[in-house]
């Protein structure tokens, strides 16, 4: 887009180095590779060995096995199992946290009186609730025979429904807890863009005679396209490395048809002390997250230059 | 100031004469200690008591939640430092004591009797032993025994409660005979220990010499078969989420197997309701229950060790466990406690005695966790084989 296009900077005059933005963002770069860049090498490094509690206290008891992490881990069932959730999470779930934050932030936006700055705090509560409360809540919400959800099933003779002991259907629970948390901050994103687009533009369009269903299509859409990208890549990236829901509602059960990728590891990196083996779980993870990351904006430049 | 501490603090250890350390300086005693129940050692006065038995110790106790208290294990671990003396869930004891970071207590038993290995139940040693050293003491215990509903078990013929597996089973089916929506107990699905426990009854012994798990012995079917067909035959409903206490009370599931703060909350609970008993766990070969609680350890890169474990040596003295039985409710492992009138002022209380007397450890095995979620995962399978067809 010409935006984009018309920043390309000149690169045919020559400025003087001048060396204090450096000392600016040293500080920044300086935190990140000591905490972001160089766990990531050694995680690298300790998915070729066996460490375990005995290699942890002391590193004489640690070998390196090669690929043999690796090897294991591609038939380990368990890990099959989570990459398939782990998938399912994701199809299901990013496409309905993008949608349903996109309709409330429309909704929201029709109006500013007191009503509507209520519903923004209601809907934005979630994202601020601690985990743990909300899943005693939504524990009680979801039991079979004590639960809100079976008793109003149970109104209109229907249910129950065993929300957390069917594989299948625990997956689904836990993607409605999970839309109903992340619904927040991204309308809060969609919001802002909303209201940095023009009033102009509707008016000239209101002028010319097009429909409200236009000018959500021809105008307010694209002008999203750079919020909708931008939380397109981080609910991604978050779902998938989808941890806390199956964590505090169900540990991964029932016959591991909650568990994901990111428990995986938690699970064999903490309650088993196979830090090999989960530094190699977590890498494959790491490789999948900067594929669909790629993937994403090389799709995002492709419809810029259409 | 510092001369006059000093000069006391060596007046008080002349006059005591047991104390070996001669420090000048204070002492500070770092200590881990796990959720609610280490508070109280706190609130109670037991770190005062202690302070004012050695003086010039400080104890500095932390009290750390049940769920991070592995976190902090490991990253002490991990780091070679951490406190001088640490709570050890018993679960967790085989692996760390693995790691080489407890101070082995053996040469210090003679100096300090409470921490003699015969003080305490059988089964509570078993887990703070490894390779034959002792590697921490127990500090309280648990055990699991059979709660069960008086007026219900007599209608259908047990007024004093199943004794063997075959009259349990009997018993669960008669009582889910009752009637629509009512069961014959509740068995947690996914429980850490009764499946250990089955098998124990059934005579299965699946540690082996290096610390590995066999499981090909036929009795250990037969305990597997025994436990899931609870399930299969609905006898312990599945996945319905019912509140294991209430459903008691309510005489849906008339029968659980629980630990003492089940007994403490019926208690408390429910003054008023008294048509409840306990047993011991209902057997074949035996009738074993798993041992559970905490025990205390010292950490081998500590600098007063012998602090550490004068500390470790007041937390197991006989009067301190009454005392601290008394004020906090949970189980002492010196078996010499329960001889004091308040341990057996309530024979239902009381039949934990009986039953910690037939405990055991659970398997003090490498990756014991590893093993035991793979055997649940199994079981789902048995138990949720409905899912499948």
């Amino acid at each position: 887009m010409a935006r984009k296009k018309g920043f390309k900077p000149n690169q045919s005059i020559k400025r003087p180095f001048k060396p204090e933005p450096y000392y600016f963002i040293t500080p920044a770069i300086v935190l990140l590779i000591v905490f972001a860049v160089l766990p990531i090498f050694i995680a690298l490094v300790i998915s070729f060995t066996d460490m375990d509690l005995r290699g942890i206290s002391n590193w004489s008891n640690i070998t390196f096995v090669g690929l043999e992490n690796y090897r294991v881990l591609l038939s380990d069932p368990i890990f099959w199992t989570s990459l398939y959730n782990t998938f399912f999470y994701v199809v299901i779930g990013v496409p309905l946290v993008i949608l349903s934050s996109l309709g409330a932030a429309l909704l929201l936006s029709y109006g500013s009186n007191k009503l509507f700055q209520f519903f923004r705090v209601i809907y934005y509560m979630p994202a601020i609730t601690n985990i743990v409360a909300i899943a005693v809540i939504w524990g009680f919400l979801y039991n079979v025979s004590y639960g809100l959800f079976n008793q109003i099933l149970g109104f209109i003779n229907a249910g129950p429904i065993p929300w957390l002991e069917d594989p299948t259907i625990a997956k689904l629970s836990l993607i409605l807890l999970a839309v109903w948390k992340g619904i927040g901050i991204n309308m809060l994103i969609y919001l802002a863009a909303l209201q940095s687009i023009p009033k102009d533009y509707y008016e000239a369009a209101t002028i010319d005679g097009a429909s409200r269903t236009q000018q959500f299509f021809k105008i307010t859409f694209p002008l999203l396209g750079f919020a909708t990208f931008f939380i397109t890549v981080t609910t991604l990236i978050g779902w998938l490395q989808f941890f806390e829901e199956p964590f505090v509602m169900t540990q991964g059960g029932p016959l591991d048809g909650t568990i994901s990728i990111a428990l995986f590891i938690y699970q064999t990196g903490f309650s088993y002390s196979n830090f090999g083996y989960a530094a190699a779980a977590s890498f494959v993870l790491f490789i999948i997250i900067i594929i669909a990351t790629l993937i994403q904006f090389k799709l995002r430049r492709k419809q810029e230059d259409i | 100031m510092k001369t006059k501490i000093a000069l006391t603090t060596a007046l008080v250890l002349t006059v005591l004469g047991g104390c070996s350390n001669e420090n000048e300086n204070e002492i500070t005693l770092d200590v881990w200690a796990i959720g609610w129940e280490a508070e109280q050692l706190v609130n109670e006065g037991y770190i005062l008591a202690f302070e004012e038995e050695n003086p010039g110790v400080k104890v500095n106790l932390q009290a750390i939640p049940w769920d991070n208290i592995y976190d902090n294990l490991l990253t002490a671990v991990a780091s070679g430092s951490g406190p001088d003396v640490v709570q050890v869930g018993s679960s967790y004891m085989a692996d760390f004591s693995s790691t080489g970071s407890f101070l082995p207590l053996d040469d210090y038993v003679d100096e300090y009797p409470n921490l003699d290995p015969s003080h305490f139940f059988d089964g509570a040693v078993d887990s703070a032993v490894y390779n034959g050293e002792l590697m921490a003491v127990p500090w309280y215990v648990e055990t699991r025994v059979l709660f069960y509903r008086t007026d219900l078990l007599a209608e259908v013929g047990y007024p004093d409660g199943p004794d063997t597996w075959e009259e349990l089973y009997d018993a669960a089916k008669a009582l889910y005979n009752r009637g629509d929506g009512l069961y014959g107990m509740t068995l947690p699905e996914n429980d850490d220990t009764i499946p250990y426990i089955f098998a124990w009854q059934n005579g299965v012994e699946f540690e082996t010499e290096d610390k590995g798990v066999d499981f090909s012995d036929p009795a250990f079917i037969e305990s597997v078969e025994y436990y899931t067909r609870f399930f299969k035959e609905d006898l312990a409903p599945l996945g319905l989420g019912l509140d294991p206490m209430q459903s008691f009370v309510d005489g849906i599931q008339p029968m659980f197997f629980e630990p003492p703060f089940r007994y403490q909350q019926l208690i408390d609970n429910y003054p008023d309701f008294d048509e409840w008993d306990t047993k011991m766990m209902p057997g074949k070969e035996n009738n074993d229950s798993v041992i559970g609680g905490s025990n205390m350890a010292v950490f081998e890169w500590t600098e007063h060790p012998d602090e550490a474990v004068s500390f470790l040596s007041y937390l197991t003295d006989r009067q301190t466990q009454i005392d601290y039985f008394k004020d906090v409710k949970v189980l002492p492992p010196r078996i010499d406690a329960w001889e004091d009138p308040a341990l057996q002022e309530d024979e239902r209380l009381y039949r934990y005695y009986e039953q910690l007397q037939h405990s055991r450890a659970q398997p003090q095995v490498l990756n014991w966790n590893r093993i035991n979620d793979e055997w649940k995962r199994s079981e789902q399978r048995i138990t949720r084989a409905w899912l499948f067809s």
